[in-house]
């Protein structure tokens, strides 16, 4: 019983990803064709069909955005943390943020991703 | 006289010069108007190693069934292999809408 539910899973999957492949036709992802083409041909990658490439455009593109969450996340804690425990100090109005390196490198360390920076480097 | 203007960023690599381009419309669209430079540097970074390290990966597994042609499923492997979830890629379709890049204009030279 066990076996069978997982082909089934698998099944499920398989027929998912080839409804996925067909809204690919019409979607454009943030990165260029011709840009993840050339970095997937230099490890010898070859695929006639464009959606190939535009599903790893946007799995790239999704895996950064979620990177970018995660940094942002921190920076707005950390901000929001500096400004309650400073009384009277500025107010967080902007809601502008600026990402840096202090809040990228918890967030890819929750990745397993471990940045860091040689002594001297600037 | 003429003054001829310094360019700031070397023409050094186009697809990597993209690829920053990408980073920065990333972080644009969720709200970060400010980026340090090497906060950018270690994005482009990244993302220039997920497709290379993808790309590298699928064609193992293309070449490992005897083949040359990467198949949907090679990719998928790949991707499962790097630890991606595939089934929430559609839903991230639907939420995220960027509007795309664009390729600089090719310049075709004239034969006389």
């Amino acid at each position: 019983a066990g076996g069978g539910s997982a082909d089934r899973d698998r099944l499920t999957t398989a027929a998912h990803l080839s409804d996925f492949m067909l809204q690919l036709e019409d979607y454009t992802p943030l990165i260029p064709d011709a840009v993840t083409a050339h970095y997937l041909n230099l490890g010898g990658f070859q695929a006639d069909d464009k959606r190939i490439v535009r599903l790893i455009s946007i799995a790239a593109q999704k895996y950064m955005s979620e990177i970018m969450d995660d940094a942002l996340q921190h920076s707005k804690a950390r901000t929001h943390l500096q400004t309650t425990n400073t009384p009277g100090g500025s107010k967080a109005k902007d809601r502008k943020f600026t990402l840096t390196m202090e809040d990228l490198q918890p967030a890819l360390a929750d990745y397993g991703i471990n940045v860091r920076k040689m002594d001297y480097s600037q | 006289m003429d003054k001829i203007e310094s360019v700031s960023t070397p023409n050094v690599d186009v697809y990597r010069r993209l690829l920053g381009k990408v980073i920065s419309q990333l972080l644009l669209d969720k709200g970060a108007g400010q980026c340090s430079a090497q906060c950018l540097e270690t994005l482009t970074e990244m993302l220039q190693a997920f497709i290379s390290e993808l790309g590298n990966s699928a064609h193992n597994y293309c070449e490992l069934s005897g083949r040359t042609m990467a198949t949907v499923g090679d990719v998928s492997m790949a991707l499962i292999n790097m630890g991606q979830n595939i089934g929430s890629l559609e839903s991230y379709l639907r939420r995220e809408q960027h509007a795309p890049i664009q390729l600089p204009p090719q310049q075709t030279q004239q034969r006389t």
